[in-house]
């Protein structure tokens, strides 16, 4: 059972998120609404798994990522996000993250990404 | 595909397949080491044996010593120093050979010829050991005899019958002893001699046997080597052919991003002839796409090389997964081609068995017809959609109504063009284009307005405040009509969409509910049916509606002269800057009409009179607020024109000429229906080409009255009316 | 296609009379003209455009405009050769100008030089183009400007 950080500045996908991954796979331990809501609740909840918007308020996914690989190289990171810029989605992850879903996704798409993320 | 790739780049190693080889390499060296220690063993029996050849030969020697030293003995009796030396010797002798025969027969240690002890081994030949025992029994009573002439010399017993004892048993045996002594010799050599001879024999066989074993080595060596060959050939062979057929671009880049050796000869079609081999990625793309997207390119390369990424979570991120590219062709023009790049990782095992990405392989597709397609299929549906919205709004309009809007809008068009296109070079004739093509798009919209084509009328309006601008624009340029022309373009090809359209619907020849009333007309686009004046209705109430007025048109006599087509486009030009004049600035709103007890709808009357066989009449009258002949006035103070007191004194009916000229309009705000100050004008232009009159009366507050004198132009007449 | 697009080429052609001892250059009124029949004096320069827009921009003008044009930028030799060369180089300011506005996002040819106006590989017929007149001197000139998105 892998524990898991949501960080979405939208409730709804939260929510979505949430809800695909009350599974017995994955353990949902933190939610978090920007970058450095996120980074709090790391520290605190220490989750194996993230999955991270780019674009939200405060703190963007790019900042938030390199943060959180500063203090667990190990993390694993899907990015989630629209598409508007693919330089954006290929920056976060040099920056470390290692797989990007693409918004919108359904609840298959997801789990199956975070099962390949996590797959090794 | 990835392990093909991998396969015929770099063979692994495989130890089952070199086993042959190893172990005939590991017999090849065990064989030659045998040989080798059997040698040295060998080599030390047979120096053995040469020391005991060499011992034998001793006992040759010191049996003649031995007699030779007894026969001096005898001989010198008389001589006690000689005799002294030769008793000496003969004691050595006796002793050496004695200790040699017994170390030959049982084995021992000797004193060799440097004095140095050797060991002996008892000697196994049976003719030897015949010879050693016959010798040793001829020597017992020999040696006893010198042993007994020893004791009694050192004694200094009388030793003449015990010498004379032994030199006769010298006489005796020493021939015997020399003779089997000389047996034992060659019987030592023989046994040494073909000791070297199986030695000879032995290094023979395994000096063969390691040649052979070197030839089956190379033999195998060599097959194996061309078998591998072959199949590496083979590989070869299959993967040119299948790099040579296949429909897509393939190539592999390295870390560095450089492309690989080799590539499918689909790559040249679909990227252009080039040198491929060796060339950086970005190099590749540099030219036929974005510099921005070359570079998130290779980002997104460099991630595949990433082992920590997730090569299945980041397709969406490919930024060439559609990608227009535009090559340079040698005629100047560029082909403009669709491509999708897919990327996948190639992997190799390293030595240790784990398999790392070596190679990132590249797949180019050209789509550019899938997505030319595509896109024809998008732009039918938004044509259709935007055909539908123009559908809805043009099935109002009567189709031979439109038809003609559609002709009259083409040749206005050409005249703003040929306008456009008059060289004008002072300031001046720049200037007055705007002018003119002002009083054009004004018809055109009024003709629009009444026809309820809101698109035109908007359209024209645009370009009558892109005028407007113009106008009043300081050192006005060619250049600054740019803005113009492109808003006349986008005009003419809706227009052009429309007249498709119509066309299109023509076909289906729908009977409009509007069906004429009089049909007795030759002429299928001909105005002169009931309707073809009846948009006029439409217009009026149209234009009051957004005036916030009400309005009842009453037309009369429209239709009773048979008119030129053409000219009568003029009179309905007409028309229609008198009718949208009389709504706009003569009737009321209901609420001052009210006021004035006058009634709330307002009341147009449009009369249309023959007077002679030559000339007609045609009335526009309202019974609106009448001119108001200080809002001229003011208005005509605001344009600076003329000087303020000269304005006061003028009449009424010099006043109201200046609503004929160009540029005055007396309506506080530019709208579509009025302000700009042009429909007079225009109305005027007409009037004056056709040498006509206009008479004005109006009464404040009560009515206002156009009255205007026109030439007929009968219908047969149409050729003398060009232009 | 926008008006800032073809001002755009416009400017490149007005630059380049700019830098010629006779500054006075004049731009007419644009007007259009349907591709099946092509507007065109003497000698064409003609640019081929790629990317968001496509098609193609020309600079046509009589030869005695051009030979002025030599003589006025000290060049004593009128041949045919020169002359070409001549109006390559306008193509040029004008490829230039539009390169340097518009980026990366355009592709733009290197100029081909033709006699008389430009065939159907370069129009196609069923648009339309802007001509953009260019009064210099005496002399008539035109940049045409024939793009589709």
């Amino acid at each position: 059972m892998l524990s898991l950080m949501i960080v979405d500045d939208s409730n709804i996908i939260r929510r979505k998120i949430e809800r695909c991954n009350d599974s017995d796979k994955f353990r949902v331990v933190a939610s978090a609404a920007n970058g450095a809501e996120a980074l709090d609740l790391f520290k605190q909840t220490r989750p194996q798994v993230v999955t991270m918007d780019l674009t939200m308020p405060e703190m963007d996914g790019i900042a938030c990522i390199q943060q959180l690989m500063a203090m667990d190289s190990n993390l694993r990171i899907l990015v989630i996000s629209a598409l508007s810029d693919k330089a954006t989605g290929i920056e976060a992850l040099k920056k470390g993250a290692r797989g990007f879903l693409c918004k919108p996704f359904t609840d298959d798409q997801l789990l199956e990404a975070l099962t390949e993320l996590t797959d090794d | 595909m990835s392990q093909n790739f991998d396969r015929q780049y770099q063979p692994r190693f495989d130890f089952g397949k070199y086993k042959g080889i190893i172990i005939s390499i590991a017999l090849f060296l065990l064989l030659d080491a045998s040989v080798l220690l059997f040698n040295f063993y060998v080599s030390f029996e047979i120096a053995d044996d040469a020391v005991g050849v060499n011992l034998a030969g001793r006992q040759r020697m010191l049996s003649q010593r031995m007699a030779k030293t007894l026969f001096v003995l005898d001989a010198s009796r008389d001589d006690p120093i000689g005799f002294k030396t030769a008793f000496d010797e003969l004691q050595l002798s006796k002793g050496l050979f004695d200790e040699t025969l017994n170390a030959f027969t049982r084995g021992g240690n000797v004193r060799g010829a440097g004095n140095q002890t050797v060991t002996l081994a008892p000697v196994s030949s049976q003719a030897g050991q015949d010879s050693l025992r016959n010798a040793t029994e001829l020597w017992r009573s020999y040696k006893t005899a010198i042993e007994n002439f020893a004791i009694d010399f050192q004694q200094g017993a009388d030793y003449q019958s015990s010498l004379t004892v032994a030199v006769a048993m010298a006489r005796v045996h020493n021939l015997a002893i020399l003779s089997l002594m000389n047996d034992l010799t060659i019987d030592l050599e023989k046994v040494a001699a073909s000791k070297a001879t199986r030695l000879q024999i032995i290094q023979t066989v395994g000096i063969s046997l390691a040649i052979i074993n070197f030839l089956f080595i190379m033999f195998h060596f060599v097959r194996q080597l061309r078998d591998s060959d072959k199949v590496i050939e083979k590989a070869r062979r299959e993967t040119s052919e299948i790099l040579e057929t296949v429909n897509e671009g393939l190539f592999l880049i390295d870390k560095d991003l450089v492309l690989g050796e080799q590539h499918s000869a689909r790559l040249i079609d679909v990227l252009g002839p080039q040198e491929f081999a060796g060339k950086s990625f970005h190099a590749l793309l540099e030219n036929i796409v974005s510099e921005k997207a070359a570079e998130t390119a290779s980002d997104f390369i460099e991630l595949l090389f990433d082992p920590k990424v997730k090569e299945k979570l980041i397709g969406d991120l490919n930024p060439l997964s559609l990608v227009e590219v535009n090559i340079a062709q040698s005629n100047g023009g560029f082909l403009t081609k669709h491509l999708q790049f897919s990327f996948a990782r190639a992997y190799q095992k390293d030595e240790n068995d784990i398999q790392t990405i070596s190679h990132v392989l590249v797949t180019v597709l050209d789509i550019t017809e899938r997505v030319k397609l595509e896109r024809a299929l998008n732009e039918s549906r938004k044509h259709n959609e935007s055909q539908l919205e123009m559908i809805t709004g043009l099935l109002h309009t009567h189709p031979a109504l439109l038809k003609e809007f559609l002709a009259n809008s083409f040749d206005c068009f050409n005249r703003i063009n040929s306008i456009l296109r008059q060289p004008a070079k002072t300031a001046q004739s720049v200037r007055d284009k705007a002018t003119s093509i002002f009083r054009e798009i004004h018809n055109f919209k009024g003709e629009a307005a009444s026809l309820k084509l809101e698109f035109f009328e908007c359209a024209a309006h645009k370009m009558e405040d892109t005028l407007a601008l113009l106008r009043d624009k300081r050192d006005l340029t060619g250049n600054d009509y740019l803005g113009l022309t492109v808003q006349l373009e986008s005009l003419i090809s809706y227009t052009q969409q429309v007249e498709h359209l119509t066309e299109k619907l023509g076909q289906f020849a729908v009977v409009s509910t509007s069906e004429p009333r009089h049909v007795s007309h030759k002429h299928i686009t001909g105005s002169r049916r009931d309707d073809g004046w009846g948009h006029l209705d439409d217009l009026v109430q149209n234009i009051a509606m957004r005036n916030g007025k009400l309005v009842k048109f009453v037309a009369s006599g429209l239709t009773e002269i048979d008119l030129d087509s053409q000219y009568q486009q003029k009179i309905k030009d007409i028309c229609i800057q008198l009718l949208r004049n009389a709504v706009v600035h003569g009737i009321e709103p209901p609420r001052d009409r009210e006021l004035s007890e006058k009634p709330l709808i307002g009341r147009i009357d449009l009369r249309l009179a023959k007077i002679s066989e030559s000339e007609m009449e045609l009335t526009v009258m309202d019974d609106g607020k009448g001119l108001d002949y200080d809002a001229i006035r003011t208005k005509a103070i605001a344009t600076g024109k003329w000087p303020e007191e000269e304005i006061e004194s003028w009449t009424n009916k010099h006043l109201l000429g200046l609503i004929f000229q160009e540029g005055f309009s007396t309506a506080n705000e530019i709208s579509i229906d009025a302000g700009r100050g042009v429909g007079m004008e225009s109305v005027m232009s007409h009037v004056l080409a056709q040498r006509g009159k206009i008479s004005v009366s109006s009464r404040k507050g009560r009515h206002c009255r156009f009255v205007i004198t026109l030439p007929i132009l009968y219908a047969n007449a149409s050729e003398e009316i060009a232009a | 296609m926008s008006q800032e697009t073809l001002q755009v080429f416009i400017d490149g052609v007005v630059n380049y009379f700019q830098h010629t001892n006779d500054k006075d250059v004049k731009v007419g009124t644009p007007y259009l003209v349907e591709n099946n029949n092509p507007a065109a004096y003497d000698v064409t320069g003609i640019i081929g455009i790629s990317g968001p827009y496509r098609g193609c921009v020309y600079f046509t003008a009589p030869r005695i405009l051009l030979k002025h044009l030599l003589l006025s930028i000290g060049e004593m030799d009128t041949s045919n050769e020169h002359i070409f060369d001549l109006v390559g180089e306008v193509a040029n300011t004008i490829s230039g100008n539009a390169r340097s506005r518009f980026g990366h996002e355009f592709m733009i040819s290197v100029p081909v030089m033709i006699e008389g106006a430009p065939n159907q590989i370069h129009l196609p017929s069923r648009m339309r183009s802007y001509v953009i007149p260019v009064y210099w001197k005496a002399y008539h000139a035109a940049v045409v400007i024939c793009l589709e998105q």
